[in-house]
């Protein structure tokens, strides 16, 4: 299963911090940091995965043996994966892939200060492909349309709150 | 938008501005990535409309900000402006909504928004759906910890589930997985099992990962059975089916027989899946529904695992799976590759067949050919499980191994040298280490070094092809990362070069054999001496071992390294600052060891010997004694220190015949025989089971503490003492406290001392029977004399029970074999310094040796000097050395098969040690008792004349008493279980102490209280065991003198199982004792004085280190005036223990800094005879336990006290099998803590005490046994006080104090 799903920029400011599996407030952002350090030192060259014995980790060391780290770089983010022994190394390379291709397509040209000026979106699709851990879609164009409906589910709301405030304003 | 614009900008420009780094640039990492590059850096991001300018300039300024600290202060701004925000009445959704999202971003940065949690919990209630993700959104994010919220939003929850639109049944689904906890499962169960077969697909995916979640939370929560999660997979939608697979993966993880049965379900899936039948939407790259294939192939693999039956179903559609992902791979599709890799570990994780193994084997090779580090990573992972079935696999890919293992990427190489781990056999280790060891040289990760050297030990010790290369690859380890090999590995180097291979079955190889032993120390020792002259700073463990195999064989290799260059070098490595001590001794010892093979004593040897004759080790001291000794002794080298002969065996003299003698005489001279511990043991179970049966005596002896009549200590009755006091001086008050070692160290000196010790000595011996029975006679007396002044209604119940508790203690007495000069030998108090002239030191040239050291010195002399016995059958030599070694420490560098014969050697040790024979009688005398000592008492030195006593349980009864000077009375329990004993702290119960506080009337009462008109308890003790100890008229007039309004309550001693008299120092001509009274609201220490030689001591004066928590110090006999530096002159005290000097200090509870008060301190001189001024620095600790007091309390008081109460400390008491039961606990915690028993209930118990003189710092204690207690008998405790420091200081006194 995905235990993390982290985006964390080239100075190692957290962009998006999501965990699957309880942990404490403060030892979140000492994980992170811990894996932004591991992440940032690797070169573009190197595979994009590496062990959980990379990093000395309490936290790390609850989740299991097998955990493993899948990232990628994508111009000033790091794109990060914390997974176990059950996901596919290269399955969650293209998640990534799909996860950002999704991003792309909501906000046209995605780039860092969309994720800041938008972080309850970007939380949105993401748990359109990855629910409780679980990988649940992986096709952008279908992320897309459900994104689309619960925003017009949302406006539809809101007309409808509008207009019974207007009636009740009515009313009185 | 042109503003925004700027903004952006302006942003990028502080934070992340690459342009030039976008995703083309790292195309050719992914070579399959079809897709173009998606993440960009143009900016052009507008901030959405509910967003407050606010918050966008803050998002501005945050990403301006130059450093963490500036960013801090805004976050820190911005944390306070959203908290004035939140706390608005009336605070609109919108606003809300827009609040909590910037709540949001603080805590993204790692800022605690706890004030936004509720907020957040609000905002999800609301219709509004977007509001409501918001809120869900931001409670599942901020509410990991804060379960009591999620109470709030599970309602919520529960109406969104049912809620007819299928996004807000989405966000509820989702939600839940985030935050559901084993307690709220049931809550939501029901309803998401009937969302399994919702009509939208949306909705049952999201169900299924909610089921995922609570069978990853709680596997019992779910009571479903297979068909159950089979209707799942069979979902009409792959997308479900997809995530139904995730429960099956992690069925199969955990719990595979449920699912075998699937097996040809799931093969049907896959089987589909490759056709491409699926719903085309879930190709990706052309790649039919790759995440499906990848699940399937895991949940296979687990399968499969050790299951022939199973795997066989499966052999054919991974084979298939296989041929459709290799299109793909061969395509460079990311997606293809990552099945054919699934393909490939399945293949290696379900019973091997040799087919599947061959297509494995050729497709591993596709991908450690690649280009791509990703695919060779894999490649290599993959190998490293397919060699363990088929070998043959990587020797096909050795080039691209020994390629990989050079590569940049540390991953790959790491994986690499597992790879190699894997493949080491017996033909290519010598190249496989060469590799690692090159490997080694460029590690830097610290755990990875310590796994990787753990390894490679493990292999050139599996594998090694003779010993001589084993010896060298674990030099070259060492070299290169000394202090991670293991300890167990260098003593195995010293074993293997020490004993050599061994092949005890062929006979003929013998002589060859030993050649090559012998050609394998020669060339240890030269590759040693190498190391150790080009003085490359090495390891503390490398040097050891370097050090020990150049003493023990440098012989070997003299002709290339002169011994005297050895030795040089070895003096210079002594000298270097970062060796350990336990380094430096063994340097010693191979000193010593050469020395004797070479006997040639080179000058800087010698200098450093007399340097390190002062060391501050007493290890290293020892050794370089032992060297002087054995250059004094020239003739006795060869026997003592053999050349190569650490793999001899040492026969040891168990039983200590050569003693038998010393014994036989101290018997026929009135010394008890020694009881083992087994009679010991059944000695105690019948005493307690006497005290089951309602008649539990235990006597208490007071004997006094003069030479004469220190008979009747009775250890033996109550077993090994506990003693909390470390009564102890040194030289320094700085490093004087509770070090047993310094104790060591100094504890011979007094004995060394005086000629006064002769007369003692013997007549203790002589006077031994007589005084015995003295004894009996005298505590008859004591226990039958009813005294005038006191009324007394149950005397005869008393004298009844008395009896029988000094018969009890007599007939054990008779059985024990306790010293007549215990006290004498158990010294505890160093003196500062003894101007002694120099012929009264026993062994000239060695004035400050330490107790132990001369011990095994002696011990040395009597094993191998001495005349008397030889205590080892085979070749006597080396024997010296061994019990250098043993003595010192348990690091010894030593081969590992003689350790165990060590160890017991060890243990006689002491014994031995304890009872070295010596020139002078006395001497022996005194060890010989200190023997006995030990034997009852092992390892407490300070416990002398202990008197243990029994405590009582919640009574407080009325005693009076009344003698001379001082006696005691003891509180009966009603219900007559109780033991009466009698307690004098100070009074002499020895006949022939003629000058002795003797007691002469003690009444104890029985059952019914009494009262007199003088002597009233004011119940002070409720509840707590105690003793009532008081005084006559007499000394309560003097007492009220001493403290003014002094009232009944402070004699009141609220005894611990310390209230015998703890001796602080006797050094031949003053004893001084001291026992602490507990009173209500303070801590009285007495402390008693007393000349014990025959000659006058004079100028005794006594100065008290004057503290923030004393409030009086008062001398009561005779009166003396105190100065007001807190000096006190004596003067003289009559000889022969015919007078006691007592002072009084008390303490009492000032500002709390009671309990970080350690110990009072004064300071004793005196000059004896020879006109020799003599100081003591003496201590008397104080712990936390001595400042607590039993605080009355209800159980709802405590109850509320508990609520209110701050500080809670947990700890748990291991291993606690002397407590048999919660009652004994209690006990106990009394006894330590001074705690109130408020209620015991079943298994726990709740007390509470105060710290003495301040009601409201109080303790309140919760102690809970163990549900297995017999099993693991531990007891959980809580407390709780207020004061942070005092919880601490409770806690770690509990660990310490239970322990005992």
């Amino acid at each position: 299963m995905i235990f993390s799903v982290l985006i964390v920029n080239n100075r190692g400011k957290p962009r998006l911090v999501k965990f699957y599996v309880p942990i404490d407030e403060e030892k979140r952002l000492p994980l992170v940091g811990a894996i932004y350090d591991v992440v940032s030192q690797r070169s573009d060259k190197m595979c994009n995965f590496f062990d959980g014995n990379h990093l000395e980790n309490e936290e790390l060391k609850k989740w299991g043996s097998d955990i493993k780290f899948v990232y990628r770089h994508f111009a000033t983010l790091y794109f990060i994966f914390v997974v176990d022994g059950t996901e596919s190394e290269l399955g969650m390379i293209d998640l990534i892939q799909i996860f950002v291709e999704s991003l792309d397509l909501h906000f046209e040209n995605v780039c860092e200060l969309d994720l800041i000026f938008h972080l309850d979106k970007v939380h949105q699709i993401l748990d359109q492909v990855i629910s409780g851990g679980l990988i649940l879609e992986t096709d952008p164009q279908m992320i897309m349309n459900r994104i689309k409906e619960q925003d017009d589910f949302s406006k539809q709301t809101k007309k409808e709150s509008k207009k019974k405030k207007k009636k009740k304003g009515r009313r009185k | 938008m042109n503003k925004n614009h700027k903004l952006t900008t302006s942003f990028f420009e502080n934070t992340v501005y690459e342009k030039e780094k976008n995703f083309t640039g790292r195309e050719n990492i992914f070579p399959f990535q079809i897709q173009t590059p998606v993440v960009t850096t143009i900016v052009n991001s507008i901030p959405p409309s509910y967003l407050s300018k606010d918050f966008v300039n803050l998002i501005k300024e945050v990403g301006e900000s130059k450093s963490k600290l500036e960013e801090d202060r805004l976050i820190k701004v911005e944390i306070t402006k959203l908290k004035k925000l939140f706390s608005k009445p009336k605070l609109k959704p919108r606003k809300r909504c827009e609040l909590v999202i910037r709540a949001l971003f603080c805590e993204l940065l790692g800022n605690d928004v706890e004030f936004a949690h509720v907020k957040a919990v609000n905002s999800s209630q609301e219709s509004n759906l977007f509001f409501k993700r918001v809120g869900y959104l931001a409670a599942s994010t901020f509410l990991h910890s804060n379960q009591k919220l999620f109470l709030l939003m599970i309602n919520t929850i529960q109406k969104d589930l049912k809620s007819t639109s299928p996004i807000v049944v989405c966000s509820a689904l989702i939600t839940i997985t985030k935050l559901i906890t084993p307690e709220f499962i049931p809550a939501v169960l029901p309803k998401v099992l009937e969302l399994l077969s919702h009509e939208d697909k949306t909705i049952r995916k999201k169900a299924v990962a909610a089921m995922y979640t609570f069978l990853l939370k709680d596997p019992k929560s779910l009571d479903l059975g297979i068909d159950d999660f089979k209707r799942v997979l069979c979902d009409q939608d792959p997308s479900v089916m997809g995530a139904a697979l995730d429960i099956f993966l992690l069925l199969a993880k955990t719990n595979p027989r449920l699912i075998k049965s699937q097996i040809p379900t799931i093969c049907s899936i896959l089987k589909q899946v490759i056709e491409g039948r699926l719903n085309k939407d879930f190709d990706y790259h052309q790649i039919h529904a790759p995440w499906i294939q990848i699940k399937i192939l895991k949940i296979l693999g687990y399968l499969g695992q050790d299951d022939l039956k199973a795997s066989k179903e499966m052999y054919n559609i991974i084979i298939e799976t296989t041929k459709k992902a290799e299109i793909g791979f061969l395509n460079g599709i990311t997606a293809a590759c990552g099945i054919m890799y699934e393909c490939i570990r399945t293949i290696t994780k379900i019973y091997p067949e040799q087919k599947l193994l061959n297509a494995a084997s050729e497709e591993v090779g596709k991908f450690v050919t690649s280009s791509s580090n990703n695919l060779r990573y894999l490649g290599i992972t993959a190998l490293i499980h397919l060699v363990k079935a088929h070998p043959e696999a990587a020797v096909k890919h050795q080039i691209v191994i020994v390629e990989c293992l050079d590569d940049p990427d540390e991953t790959l190489r790491r994986n690499t040298i597992s790879l190699l781990f894997e493949i080491t056999n017996s033909t290519n280790i010598v190249f496989i280490l060469q590799k690692m060891l090159t490997y080694l040289k460029t590690v830097t990760d610290l755990d990875h070094k310590k796994d990787l050297v753990t390894r490679m030990v493990k292999l050139s010790e599996d594998y090694a092809i003779d010993t001589k290369w084993f010896v060298s690859t674990i030099n070259s380890i060492m070299e290169l990362a000394g202090s991670l090999v293991p300890r167990d590995v260098v003593y195995n180097v010293m074993r293997l070069i020490a004993e050599g291979t061994e092949d005890d079955e062929d006979e003929d190889e013998d002589e060859k054999e030993e050649e090559e032993n012998i050609e394998l120390k020669k060339f240890a020792a030269q590759e040693y001496a190498e190391m150790l002259l080009s003085e490359q700073i090495l390891p503390d463990m490398s040097f050891r071992l370097i050090i020990w195999v150049i003493g023990e064989y440098s012989y070997l290799c003299k002709d290339e390294f002169p011994i005297k260059d050895l030795m040089l070098a070895i003096c210079l490595l002594v000298e270097k600052p970062n060796i350990t001590d336990q380094t430096r001794a063994i340097c010693f010892t191979a000193l010593t060891k050469m020395v004797a093979q070479s006997g040639i004593i080179p000058e800087e040897v010698d200098d450093l010997v007399d340097k390190y004759s002062n060391s501050r080790s007493t290890d290293i001291q020892q050794r370089c004694y032992e060297l002087r000794g054995i250059l004094a002794n020239t003739d006795i080298i060869d026997e003592i220190l053999p050349p190569d002969a650490s793999n001899e065996d040492l026969d040891f003299d168990i039983d200590l015949s050569f003693l038998n003698e010393y014994v036989q005489m101290a018997l026929q001279n009135g010394a008890k025989p020694y009881i083992t511990k087994e009679q010991r043991i059944q000695m105690e179970n019948e005493s307690l089971l006497a005290g089951l049966e309602g008649k539990k005596e235990r006597g208490l002896r007071f004997e006094a503490y003069q030479i004469k009549s220190s008979v009747t200590t009775n250890m033996a009755v109550n077993g090994p003492s506990k003693s909390i006091y470390d009564v102890k001086t040194t030289e320094n008050v700085n490093n004087s406290r509770f070090v047993n070692e310094t104790q060591n160290e100094f504890s011979l000196a007094p004995n060394l001392g005086g000629s006064n010790l002769n007369k003692w000595s013997t007549s203790g011996y002589s006077g031994f029977q007589d005084e015995n029975e003295s004894d009996e006679s005298d505590n008859e007396t004591t226990n039958t004399t009813t005294t005038t002044t006191t009324t007394q209604k149950n005397t005869s119940a008393f004298s009844e029970m008395t009896g029988f508790g000094s018969s009890d203690i007599n007939s054990n007495q008779s059985n024990t074999n306790t010293n007549t000069n215990n006290n004498m030998n158990n010294v505890n108090v160093v003196p500062n310094f003894v101007e002694q002239p120099k012929q009264k030191i026993i062994v000239p040239k060695k004035p400050r040796k330490t107790k132990e050291e001369k011990k095994r010195e002696k011990v040395a002399n009597l094993l191998f000097g001495g005349e008397k016995v030889k205590t080892r059958k085979k070749k006597p030599r080396k024997t010296v050395n061994q019990t250098n070694k043993i003595v010192t420490n348990s690091t010894n560098i030593t081969p590992k098969n003689t350790v165990q014969k060590r160890k017991t050697f060890n243990q006689q040790q002491q014994n031995i040690m304890t009872m070295n024979k010596t020139n002078k009688q006395e001497q022996f005398n005194n060890n010989n008792n200190n023997m006995n000592n030990n034997m009852n008492n092992t390892n407490n030195n300070q416990d002398v004349n202990l008197i243990n006593f029994e405590m009582f349980s919640s009574n407080t009864n009325t005693n009076t008493t009344t003698s001379t000077t001082k006696t005691s009375t003891t509180n009966m329990n009603q219900n007559n279980s109780q033991v009466p004993d009698l307690m004098d702290i100070f009074g002499g119960s020895g006949g022939g102490n003629s000058g002795m506080m003797n007691t002469q009337t003690t009444n104890i009462l029985g059952q019914t209280p009494n009262t007199t008109s003088n002597n009233q308890n004011l119940g002070g003790g409720g509840g707590f065991g105690s003793f009532d100890f008081l005084n006559n008229q007499q000394s309560l007039i003097q007492t009220h003198q001493l403290f003014g309004n002094f009232n009944q309550d402070y004699i009141n001693v609220k005894s611990k199982s310390t209230n015998e008299p703890a001796v602080l120092l006797n050094d031949g001509t003053l004893s001084c004792k001291f026992i602490k009274l507990y009173a209500k609201d303070q801590l009285i220490v007495l402390v008693e004085l007393q000349n014990i030689a025959n000659n006058n001591a004079t100028d005794i004066a006594i100065t008290i280190d004057y503290q923030n928590a004393m409030k009086t110090v008062m001398t009561t006999d005779p009166v003396q005036q105190v100065l007001s530096n807190g000096q006190i002159n004596v003067g003289r005290i009559a000889s022969n223990g015919k007078q006691n000097f007592k002072f009084v200090m008390s303490l009492k509870e000032n500002q709390n800094t009671f309990f970080s008060t350690t110990s009072i301190n004064f300071r004793l001189s005196y000059r004896d005879p020879n006109e020799q001024t003599h100081f003591h620095l003496i201590q008397i600790p104080i712990n936390i336990g001595d400042c607590l007091r039993p605080k009355e309390m209800l159980t709802q008081q405590f109850g509320s006290k508990w609520n209110q109460t701050q500080i809670e400390k947990q700890f748990n008491l291991m291993n606690m099998s002397n407590i048999k039961s919660i009652k004994d606990f209690v006990t106990l915690a009394k006894k330590i803590l001074h705690l109130f028993e408020i209620q015991i209930i079943g298994k726990e118990v709740i007390m509470c005490s105060n710290i003495l003189g301040n009601e409201n710092l109080i303790c309140l204690f919760h102690g809970m046994i163990t549900d297995n207690y017999r099993e693991h008998p531990s007891i959980s405790c809580k407390l709780k006080t207020n004061n942070n420091s005092l919880a601490e200081c409770i806690r770690k006194f509990s660990l310490k104090e239970f322990k005992k």
